[in-house]
């Protein structure tokens, strides 16, 4: 275990040298990790109503970012919008990840179901997911959002 | 009242608090709730649902949220049938209408009213206004139970705690 867990660390201080902050302000971040330390996951929360919020997790190799849609969906469109960003992810190296409005950072793993080395890091950062961006496609949540430069902010003042 | 003019880090945050703070009067008139819905808690609930931007739309199979408010075509079509949920003060708006800043707002806190109402019953209990927008946002029976359904209120209650510190 204790083996397991160095060998964790070492391949996150690898990962870490990955890690492009393109812009970051205190509400805003635009960050990009290669593709394997992105993970994405529809979590269903409200089994009665099976509606599911679609997150995507960012390891940055030393915190984990958490990427939250601002509102819960069907289970077939979140599953949908989850193979849609696997579909740009298989097309790239790496991926970049814009968000807003971070909530303080919360001590818990990433869920079940998550890589190893995701679960492995114990405090993460919420940020409301803006967009996902590769050097050939973009989805952000709201159709706007891939407008850019105009709409690069997400609506957040520009620092 | 207005709600607190501090925009929360969005460049529009602060250019809807007329409409806010009338709408919320006006709807908070009409129904009399024993506690008011605060100005400030429908300004948070903006900023969680569209981040003041007033042309964003959400993309669905059910149709469509739309502006500030993230108003849904569901919420839409029950908002202007009588002969639907809403038994009295319906609206009757179109689909270009309801992005319109002042009539997204007075029909998003018209629909917030509905929504506390059917948390009451769901609850079986008087709802509180977080309540009520947990509901909004569809995850109120799972406060408490599912960390996500938390998170989502967290946001929500982080916005209107800065709101109210700044007051």
């Amino acid at each position: 275990m204790k083996l397991l867990l160095l060998l964790l660390l070492l391949v996150s201080a690898f990962a870490s040298g990955n890690v492009k902050v393109h812009k970051q302000t205190k509400q805003f971040i635009d960050i990009e990790v290669p593709v394997g330390d992105v993970f994405i996951h529809c979590t269903n929360v409200n089994p009665e109503e099976k509606n599911f919020l679609l997150t995507v997790y960012l390891l940055d190799g030393r915190s984990l970012h958490e990427f939250d849609y601002r509102t819960v969906r069907s289970e077939v469109e979140c599953q949908e919008e989850k193979a849609t960003y696997h579909g740009l992810l298989k097309e790239s190296r790496t991926a970049r990840l814009v968000g807003i409005s971070p909530l303080p950072r919360k001590m818990s793993p990433a869920p079940k179901g998550a890589p190893v080395k995701f679960r492995a890091v114990s405090s993460r950062i919420i940020w409301t997911f803006i967009r996902l961006q590769t050097p050939r496609a973009c989805k952000p949540y709201f159709t706007i959002d891939c407008t850019l430069p105009e709409n690069y902010w997400g609506g957040v003042i520009p620092e | 009242m207005l709600p607190t003019p501090y925009n929360l880090g969005f460049s529009n945050g602060n250019e809807f608090d007329l409409p806010i703070a009338g709408w919320t009067k006006f709807w908070n008139d009409i129904f009399q709730p024993k506690i008011s819905l605060d100005p400030n808690l429908v300004k948070a609930l903006v900023a969680s649902e569209s981040g003041f931007r007033t042309k964003v739309q959400l993309p669905s199979k059910a149709g469509p949220a739309r502006g500030l408010i993230q108003v849904t075509e569901q919420a839409r079509k029950i908002l202007g049938n009588s002969e639907g949920e809403l038994r009295d003060f319906l609206i009757t708006i179109t689909k270009e209408q309801v992005n319109e800043p002042n009539t997204n707002i007075a029909s998003g806190i018209r629909w917030l009213f509905h929504k506390k109402e059917l948390a009451k019953h769901r609850l079986k209990r008087e709802a509180t206004w977080e309540e009520a927008i947990a509901e909004y946002k569809g995850i109120l029976n799972q406060l408490g139970k599912i960390e996500k359904a938390d998170s989502i209120m967290e946001k929500l209650q982080d916005y209107y705690t800065r709101l109210r510190e700044k007051r």
